[in-house]
């Protein structure tokens, strides 16, 4: 190298080194050290750890009390649940607040309040929410009172009120309603920065043409907000597979095992029991895996249906 | 480049930021200062920030210590018990820097101590004989130590009880003195006999409280004793989930849950404690610890505590007892000093503050001689039937329980839910609990590493 | 009709956001109740007898701590924002404006690091702090977060915007790399360092599991930790721990009040830059 790059080359990596060593050490060198750590027995109380191979990886696959299999299963059933909800809750709100007359800015502050809520303060919130005997049973409630004489000459019943966070088929949807509330508010705000780049002309050309208000969303909002879309449920769709906080504070992955979800398992296996760290670092490399790929296909089937824009 | 305002003020800004992070760091970074004392760190899930009461009898013990020791002071650090208790303690341990004592659980006592992360209290029960192990019920060494090596001193012995409405069981016309219900027959008329629903049928005072979805499969723990068996078989490498006695047990729970209908429909509220307090329950399965509770929140409360009758297989009445304990990492700093607040928390005098303040009884046999223990039975009627009840107990599946309470609860809940049938729910829980009793790889690691140790002789 | 439609619009609009923020009406009114009033009437919106016990107890260093943990939330969001500020823009400013080998490479790995879940590198990175002698310190809680990607990468975005002709007189004069850093570009930066420094700090407060991992000893816990071990042996103190909820979340809403626009400006760019 000559004189000046090599110059060039060394103040350039001295200005990265400060923030490269922090995120390479605690991320590329995190990773590493996880490969090597799921190839022993590690118990964060004992000195020793026996080398075992891929061991745990067979245990965390293929062993009969694994818990690998319903975890993922919970977090795919919550990420799948979740992003459409998200999806259409914040398009939806984004449509409403921008067609608002007056008070955006207000709007845009009430969707956003829960996203710097601290997720801990969320989580203790809809827990009491979820009580039996709480608010969100009660407003139920009030909605059944309305609803039931006409359910009733319908001929159908309405189902009971449950215990939201202890039934096993209610508690996973509960943390999504949950999340979907945090993440709603969120992404509207980003929907709305979107709807506010269509340029106001196209609705008027299509208004002129006859086109009412549907047609104006399903031919020109809709595909002019794709890559905001794809945005959007890429975050959402990682963000989902890193769901912990509402579940370790809400229902321990209860009731049973319905709520536990790989990140919730993979903590349990490592901090809440003996020698279990290369048994959680094995499953944390395969959600790393399986993360990789479903983000993977993802972007190559949604960049392949390309519309014309 | 001049000094305008704006840049003055920046600067100026730019150094308070400073100066507040240093500040903080600091503070932040000094250790325990202790003025020249020896400070120990003790640990306690007795949290005063749930009830104020604890934190008086912290504040005695606490000064009535430093005042005979005032080389020492105590620092105290609450952590809420639970799976969060054990991580925190881990995490300490695998750091390097754990408390100097801590009150432990028994369900993870024995996994600490095999793992060699415990000291071993032998030599200094060599010297003094307060808190040896024949101070205190004779249940307590199961728990404390193991062969002849004792790593805990026990304190509070607490044990599952019935909990009776004395008030409703008269209204209903039935005896409400301890020993009334002497059969799961006569239990289950008293139930029935205590429930009210209204005109739908549905149950709008339970008779007694049937736990469908709890934290630990505990509810059914009693009842297997009652009918003569502990949960884990005696070699602790299986249970007994699937004999009669697990079977009969849970078959009676889920009778009275959806056949006999003596509780409020599962999926419901589930606080039990609170639910009796309130009067929506007129019996269930509580601790002898729930005494203070109650004096809290209920004082107007009526009640008795008694043990479960015995079963059909069973001639004795029985429950489950256990008595949690002071423990001492290995590598204490402050070993002496640590020793006497042990020896302190763990004699007579903290005994009796403890019932005092607390409402709760200690493991200590000398306790239940003093005046101020027939004091407290004059003042809480409910006490008189604590040590006989604690007597009776059988042995807490301490051994790997938080794995086996992951393991077996599904197990518990899909048969007391009706979801799956009882045998096969047993089957399949004990088959779990099995692989999990069976060991893991660290046991021979550790069998080899206790043996290359040279432990203090055992104390008898 | 149109009327109608839009009038209808807005009053479903004013509905929903009431939906939306329901749960803190609900939790600030807890925070105001006596413990009989909150165990009697506990969905009630209206607190017949506001008491400020709960906050008193929450505070308490017997029964409560929250203003140590308050200050130490300050003192990690505040650490790790002046740290980001600083080390992001340095490397930011290396990838967007100076000329070495292997820079573009390394872009892209770094910015490939920031799929990785959270909770595959949970547990190495805590492996490594202990490792490192960092487990229950200032320095173990604030580490992995000394740097972000998402800084960089917004920061460059920004340092790009920047015209090359600005520094092109700099470098006449003799400027040296880090000349032009201090003097030219970051005082241009201000916005994007706002909105960052913002970010930063609101995520470094909230955070939550890696503070629970790392640190025992409880005078070091932020807000997030303490408030979610606010339970005695048996049960959850409610009122108690709304106030303590209201108490760590205060400070953000604050903050967010006063600097809504940079916040939600800010993240309507990156979600526009990317999308």
């Amino acid at each position: 190298m000559s004189d000046r790059a090599r110059r060039e080359w060394m103040t350039g990596v001295g200005f990265v080194t400060p923030a490269a060593a922090v995120v390479l050490l605690f991320s590329v060198g995190a990773i590493a050290y996880s490969f090597w750590v799921s190839l022993h027995n590690w118990d964060i109380l004992i000195p020793a750890h026996p080398f075992v191979g891929l061991h745990n990886y067979s245990d965390v696959l293929f062993d009969k009390d694994t818990i690998f299999w319903i975890a993922l299963g919970n977090t795919f059933y919550y990420v799948t649940l979740l992003v459409p909800s998200v999806i259409v809750t914040a398009f939806l709100l984004s449509l409403l607040a921008y067609k608002a007359p007056y008070g955006q800015g207000f709007f845009k502050a009430a969707f956003f309040l829960p996203s710097i809520t601290p997720v801990v303060v969320i989580s203790l919130i809809w827990m009491w929410l979820y009580r039996f005997d709480g608010p969100v049973n009660m407003g139920l409630g009030l909605v059944y009172a309305g609803v039931s004489p006409i359910a009733r000459l319908a001929g159908l019943s309405t189902p009971a009120l449950p215990n939201w966070l202890t039934n096993t088929s209610t508690a996973m949807p509960a943390i999504v309603v949950m999340s979907a509330w945090q993440a709603a508010g969120y992404y509207s705000v980003i929907f709305l920065a979107g709807l506010s780049e269509i340029p106001r002309e196209f609705y008027e050309a299509a208004h002129v043409d006859g086109a009412g208000a549907l047609k104006s969303l399903l031919y020109i909002t809709l595909p002019l907000l794709r890559n905001t879309f794809i945005f959007v449920s890429v975050m959402l769709v990682i963000g989902g597979f890193q769901v912990f906080t509402q579940v370790y504070i809400m229902t321990r992955g209860g009731p049973g095992t319905s709520t536990e979800v790989m990140t919730s398992a993979i903590f349990k296996k490592a901090f809440q029991s003996y020698g279990g760290m290369g048994t959680a670092s094995a499953m944390a490399w395969l959600l790393f895996a399986v993360v990789f790929v479903f983000v993977f296909a993802y972007m190559r089937i949604v960049k392949s249906r390309r519309i014309y824009d | 480049m001049g000094r305008t305002f704006a840049s003055i003020v920046k600067w100026a800004a730019a150094a308070a930021v400073a100066a507040f992070l240093v500040f903080g760091w600091v503070t932040l970074t000094r250790g325990a200062a202790g003025h020249g004392k020896v400070v120990l760190r003790i640990w306690d899930w007795w949290n005063p920030a749930g009830n104020a009461k604890l934190g008086r009898f912290f504040d005695k013990v606490k000064g009535d210590f430093e005042a005979s020791h005032p080389n020492i002071e105590i620092r105290y650090q609450f952590i809420p018990l639970g799976p969060q208790y054990i991580q925190k303690l881990m995490s300490a341990f695998a750091a390097g820097d754990p408390p100097d004592a801590f009150q432990c659980s028994i369900i993870w006592a024995t996994d600490l101590y095999d793992r060699g992360v415990i000291r071993d209290l032998n030599d200094f029960l060599a010297e003094s004989t307060d808190v040896r192990p024949d101070r205190f019920y004779p249940l307590c060494s199961a728990y404390t130590s193991r062969d002849g090596h004792v790593f805990g001193i026990p304190t509070s012995m607490d044990a599952y009880a019935l909990i009776i409405n004395t008030k409703m069981a008269r209204e209903a016309g039935l005896d409400p003195s301890p020993y009334a219900i002497d059969s799961w027959d006569t239990f289950l008329e008293y139930a029935q006999r205590l429930t009210i629903r209204d005109e739908t049928g549905r149950v709008t005072r339970a008779g007694f409280l049937v736990s469908a979805v709890p934290e630990r499969f505990s509810g059914i723990l009693p009842w297997m004793a009652a009918d003569g068996k502990a949960f884990l078989t005696d070699d602790l490498r299986s249970t007994n989930a699937t004999g009669p006695a697990g079977l009969k047990a849970m078959q009676f729970l889920y009778d009275l849950l959806h056949k006999h209908n003596v509780s409020f429909p599962p999926g419901g509220e589930t606080q039990e404690l609170s639910l009796f307090e309130q009067g929506k329950a007129a019996m269930i399965l509580g601790g002898t610890w729930n005494g203070y509770h109650i004096s809290e929140n209920a004082p107007d409360l009526e009640y008795v505590m008694t043990s479960l009758p015995p079963g059909p297989d069973s001639e004795k009445r029985a429950t489950i007892t256990w008595a949690n304990m002071m423990m001492v990492p290995k590598n204490s700093r402050h070993p002496r000093e640590t020793w006497e607040y042990l020896r302190y928390y763990g004699g007579l005098q903290a005994s009796i503050d403890m019932l005092e303040i607390l409402y709760r009884n200690s493991a200590r046999l000398d306790l239940y001689d003093t005046p101020q223990w027939k004091a407290q039975v004059a003042a809480h009627p409910y006490l008189k039937m604590v040590p006989e009840i604690a007597a009776s107990g059988a042995m807490y599946p301490y051994k790997r329980f938080e794995e086996v309470n992951d393991a077996f609860k599904p197990y518990y809940q899909m048969a007391i839910l009706g979801s799956m049938p009882v045998e096969e729910a047993m089957k399949e829980g004990n088959a779990k609990a099995e692989r999990i009793l069976a060991g893991s790889w660290a046991d021979e690691l550790l069998r080899k590493e206790k043996a290359s140790e040279a432990l203090p002789e055992a104390v008898r | 009709m149109k009327r109608a439609g839009k009038l209808i619009g807005f009053a479903a609009l004013i509905a929903v956001t009431f939906a939306m923020v329901l749960p803190y009406l609900w939790m600030a009114a807890s925070a105001f109740k006596t413990n009989t009033e909150f165990t009697s009437r506990p969905n009630d919106l209206v607190v017949r007898h506001p008491t400020l016990t709960n906050f008193a107890g929450a505070v308490d260093r017997g029964t409560g701590r929250m203003g140590r943990y308050l200050f130490n939330s300050l003192v990690y969001a505040a650490t790790v924002t002046v740290f980001q500020l600083i080390f992001d823009s340095l490397a930011a400013f290396a990838f967007a404006r100076l000329r070495w080998k292997g820079r573009d490479v390394a872009f892209t790995l770094l910015l490939s690091t920031m799929m990785l879940p959270g909770a595959v590198i949970l547990v190495p990175t805590y492996l490594i702090a202990v490792n490192l002698g960092l487990a229950d310190t200032i320095l173990g809680v604030v580490g992995p977060s000394l740097a972000g990607v998402f800084g960089i990468f917004l920061l460059r975005q920004f340092f790009l915007n920047i015209p090359a002709d600005l520094e092109d007189s700099a470098r006449i004069d003799g400027c040296g790399a880090f000349g032009i850093y201090w003097r030219i570009i970051m005082p241009l930066a201000k916005p994007a360092l706002i909105t960052l420094g913002l970010f930063v700090f609101i995520s470094e407060w909230n955070s939550f599991v890696w503070p629970l991992v790392i640190l025992s000893d409880w005078d070091k816990y932020p807000v997030t930790v303490g408030v979610s071990l606010f339970r005695d042996e048996s049960s959850i103190a409610w009122p108690k721990i709304f106030a303590a909820s209201v108490m760590g979340s205060a400070p953000l809403i604050a903050l967010f009040a006063v600097a809504q626009k940079h916040i939600v400006g800010g993240i309507t760019l990156s979600g526009m830059k990317a999308g």
